[in-house]
This record gives C-alpha cells, sequence and structure tokens, in this order.
C-alpha cells in the first residue's frame, strides 16, 4: 500500500519542474522552507524513539486537518528502502541527513510535490515549498499559509524575544530559509562569479555551488540563500533577497550579451557541439551531462536552440540523477550501464521534442 | 592539465565550486571524480560544527559552566557551546546571557521580528511591532528632513510606549 502511495508519487516529475515562471531562463526554481518545533518537547537531535514517535503522530494530526495540504501522501520513513530515501532526496523532498537517520522520520507531499513537510528532521516539522522559476512571494505565501493551518492545533516553540525556537542557533526566529537555484554560466565564463559572491556574502547572502543540497557542483547552477533568520522580519528577508537575486540576474544578462559580442562564433560552437553531443553521445556521466545540459540551456536562453525547452531540460536535470534513472529503467544499475542509459534518455527526450 | 587527484589521467572536469568567500577550482578526471565522490560534494556536519564551535564563548566561569545544564531536557552547557545545538525550547532560558551573545554573533542582533504564533498576537506585543515600524519611518522621516512628519511619528510612538506601560 505504502509502496504504491510512493511508486505513484514518484512516477511524475514535480509540476514546479515544469511551469516556467518568472525568469525562468536563469531561475531554475525557488525554495522556501519554516522550521517548527513542538513547546515542550525536546528536540529531534536529543529525543528518545518514543518522543519522536509521538511528535510524528502529533504533528501528522494536525497535518490532516490543514486544509493546504488534502490530496497528500504521508510516508513513515520506516517503511522506505535505502534506495527509495535516495530517490526523495534526489528530488529534495528529504534531506541527506534523513537518507541517513530515517528512524522516527516522516514525511508528508502535497501531490505534485509543491508543498511537502519533513517530520523530525533537524527541526520537528520542516514546511517547503518549491515554485518555478523566481518567485519568493508565492513560495513564502503557501508555505506560511499551511503555518497558519497549523499553529491551530500544534503550540510552536517561540519566545517573544527569539522567535520560533529551533534546535540549531542558526535558525531561530523566523525559521525562514529562502533560496533560489540560478543559472549563472555568463559569470561563470567571465570570471566575475567570485566578484557576485563576495557581494552577496556582503549582504549576508549565501551562495554555494550546487545543484541540489548536498550534491556536487556542475553545470553552473548556484544555490543563493539568505543566512539570517533574527531581526528581520519574513517580508523584509523576501524583499531583500528579491532585490539582490534581480542584481545578479542583471549581471548574468549582461555577461551573457557582452560574450555574444566579443566571442559569438565561439559561444555559439560551444553551445551547439554540447548539442550535438547530448543528442548523440553514447556513454555520459552526470557532471559530463550536467555541463552539456547547462550550454544547451544557454542556447534556449539565447534563442540559438528553439526545438527543446527549459522545462524539457529542467526535467532531464532531475531524471538523470542516478536513482532516478534506475527508477526510470526498473532496474538497478552500476555506473557503466548507468552512465550508458544516461545517455539513451538524453537522446531519446531530444529526438521527441 | 592533469588530474589534480591521481596526478595521471588527464583532467575533463573543472568545477568551480563556491563557498561563502572561498572559490575552488578543481580539475580532475573523470575515474576520480566517481571514486573521490565528487557527486557527494556535500557541506559536511563536520564543516558547520567547525564553524558553529567558535561561537559560543562564554562569560561565565569555567566552573560554574561546566555544572550548567538545562532543567528541563538535561543538555549540559558543555554540549551546546560545542555545537550551538540546543536540547530544547528551554535550553534557551536555560542558557541565558550565552544564547543571547551567540544570537548576535550569528544574526547580528537577538530580537525576534516577524511572525508570531497567534497566542502571542497579543495587543502588547502588537503595540511593541506598531513602535518598531514607527520607529524606522521616523528615521526615514528625519533622513529626509521631514521634520513635521518626524515630530509627529516622534509623538505616536511616545503615546504607544505610555499606553504599555500603564497596561
Ligand atoms: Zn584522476
Ligand atoms: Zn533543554
Amino acid at each position: 500500500m505504502k509502496q504504491k502511495q510512493l511508486q505513484t508519487l514518484l512516477k511524475s516529475p514535480a509540476t514546479w519542474l515544469s511551469e516556467g515562471g518568472e525568469e525562468s531562463e536563469l531561475v531554475l526554481s525557488t525554495r522556501v522552507r519554516l522550521a517548527r518545533n513542538i513547546e515542550g518537547r525536546t528536540f529531534t537531535h536529543c529525543a528518545e524513539a518514543s518522543e519522536l514517535e509521538s511528535v510524528r503522530a502529533e504533528a501528522r494530526d494536525a497535518l490532516e486537518q490543514a486544509a493546504s495540504m488534502k490530496d497528500s501522501v504521508y510516508l513513515d520513513m520506516n517503511e522506505t528502502t535505502d534506495r527509495e530515501r535516495l530517490i526523495l532526496s534526489e528530488r529534495r523532498l528529504i534531506s541527506q541527513d534523513m537518507v541517513k537517520r530515517f528512524n522516527n522520520r516522516g514525511l508528508v507531499v502535497l501531490r505534485g510535490e509543491k508543498l511537502s513537510v519533513m517530520l523530525n528532521e533537524e527541526d520537528h516539522l520542516r514546511l517547503q515549498s518549491f515554485e518555478a522559476g523566481l518567485a519568493l512571494n508565492e513560495a513564502f505565501d503557501r508555505v506560511s499559509r499551511l503555518d497558519d493551518e497549523l499553529d491551530g492545533s500544534l503550540e510552536f516553540a517561540f519566545s517573544d524575544q527569539f522567535g520560533y525556537l529551533t534546535a540549531c542557533a542558526t535558525n531561530v526566529g523566523t525559521g525562514l530559509r529562502v533560496s533560489a537555484m540560478v543559472h549563472l554560466p555568463g559569470l561563470v565564463q567571465n570570471g566575475d562569479i567570485r566578484k557576485v559572491s563576495d557581494g552577496l556574502r556582503h549582504v549576508r547572502l549565501n551562495v554555494r555551488g550546487s545543484y541540489g543540497e548536498g550534491s556536487g557542483v556542475a553545470g553552473n547552477f548556484f544555490q543563493i540563500s539568505n543566512s539570517i533568520t533574527l531581526g528581520l522580519s519574513e517580508s523584509d528577508t523576501i524583499m531583500n533577497m528579491d532585490a539582490h537575486i534581480r542584481k545578479v540576474l542583471e549581471f548574468e544578462k549582461n555577461a551573457r550579451k557582452s560574450l555574444l559580442k566579443e566571442a559569438r562564433s565561439l559561444l555559439e560552437d560551444k553551445i551547439w557541439r554540447a548539442y550535438g553531443t547530448l543528442r548523440n553521445a553514447r556513454v555520459l556521466d552526470s557532471r559530463e551531462a550536467m555541463g552539456l545540459i547547462s550550454a544547451v540551456r544557454l542556447g534556449v536562453g539565447l534563442g540559438l536552440i528553439t526545438d527543446t525547452g527549459l522545462s524539457d531540460l529542467n526535467e532531464m536535470l532531475i531524471m538523470i540523477q542516478p536513482m532516478h534513472l534506475q527508477m526510470l529503467y526498473e532496474k538497478v544499475m552500476g555506473p557503466d550501464e548507468r552512465d550508458r542509459s544516461r545517455a539513451d534518455y538524453i537522446r531519446s527526450r531530444l529526438k521527441a521534442s | 592539465m592533469k588530474c589534480q587527484f591521481c596526478g595521471k589521467n588527464d583532467a575533463t572536469i573543472h568545477v568551480t565550486n563556491v563557498i561563502g568567500n572561498d572559490v575552488q577550482k578543481i580539475h580532475i578526471c573523470q575515474d576520480c571524480a566517481e571514486t573521490k565522490g565528487f557527486d557527494n560534494l556535500k557541506k559536511s556536519n563536520f564543516e558547520k560544527n567547525g564553524f558553529l564551535a567558535g561561537l559560543v564563548d562564554s562569560s561565565l566561569p569555567e566552573k560554574e559552566r561546566q555544572e550548567r545544564r538545562c532543567g528541563h531536557c538535561g543538555r549540559t552547557y558543555a554540549a551546546f557551546s560545542k555545537s550551538a545545538g540546543l536540547g530544547c525550547s528551554k535550553c534557551y532560558d536555560s542558557f541565558g546571557d550565552d544564547i543571547e551573545r551567540v544570537l548576535k554573533r550569528i544574526h547580528g542582533n537577538a530580537r525576534h521580528l516577524g511572525k508570531s504564533p497567534r497566542r502571542y498576537c497579543t495587543e502588547k506585543v502588537n503595540a511593541r511591532r506598531r513602535i518598531r515600524a514607527l520607529e524606522d519611518e521616523l528615521r526615514i522621516s528625519v533622513d529626509v528632513e521631514n521634520y513635521e512628519r518626524a515630530a509627529r511619528l516622534r509623538d505616536e510612538i511616545a503615546d504607544l510606549r505610555k499606553g504599555m506601560e500603564t497596561r
């Protein structure tokens, strides 16, 4: 039964992947999460199994009542396999930590995956929402609405001075972490990425060169997120971040423009070669594939490549990950076989479109 | 260019890794990328703890510091100071001034602004929020030399303050 629910959930890609959204040429997705704990209960990392169990049950009850979570699936992590948890983490529904520490943990996911709640991760509840493109306000509103709905049935740990109390001092206050996954090939190419990340750090924003939480750096994808959660209201956090991210996007657009002006044929050559490789390669490891997809993504953004689209490429970025490939081909594969399947999959996607 | 790890194969993968201020260029061959787990270059707990460990430095005398623990969950001060991790919501009271100092170091201040659970949305809290908002407006009014407005705002803040005290 549980198995079947998980399969249904994973069969179709998350809806936010293919919705485009604002600035979708440069921003893949926006994620917002709220950390919440239940008053009087020991935080997860110090709690005994029995307490975790009752926290999870209490949170689950509350989530069942919440209007925002109608049509959602509950997964007891104890009943999942290692591979299933890895798939969930590739989809960014659970953290790397939860892949390893899963006892008495849980996950509630709304169909379409725009809204989900991790139970007994670092905090008792981690509410998170995803949106396509740059959509900080939409993502926050969605997760905040759920927070309001839960407020009635759960008593969240809160102090007048420190705000929402969390297991780690870095999240206390709003418990809010806003992040955007941005694609910055222009700034990497012209070397300004360093200046930009220094600048963002200066305004207390983090930049991580990665795709997804805990994965390697590849494909010129960067995650920008806030680090301050205390003394700055949710709306100010979002307003600041939105302004700074838009500034970065402006830099990226200018970088692309001058690349086109100064080295048009070189750039075009790189993009078309990448496209040619993706459509013809027989073996692709994930790093190479991400680099090529990054180049093609740039080609689509510049209007050079028109027979594939951003949403296809976004979906590919998820599907070419090791566990997703194995799910797609319905078998366990070693690295070599995966590299072949990855190339097959990408070829079939690019031919079909 | 040769791979940084084995020094044998040609580096075919070039990674720019940006973590905060730090830009690392990594040149690595495909074999090594697989075996060195570069698919999994993640921010480890070690790194996180390393960063946080320096944040807690106490003004308490050594002896008192050692003996201190949270009366609710039993977490020791020593454990807290190692990671800035709390055991339960009461730890925020139990570790007193140290918490405040840590929060100031991490966030630049130690006073929450923003949402609160409904049970905290009392008149007093709302008044305090209103005061903070008015204070922001006041600063701006002074900056743009709109003194008439600034005077009005100052009166309004004073009234709210008085109201809070008498309540
Ligand atoms: Zn090597
Ligand atoms: Zn405690």
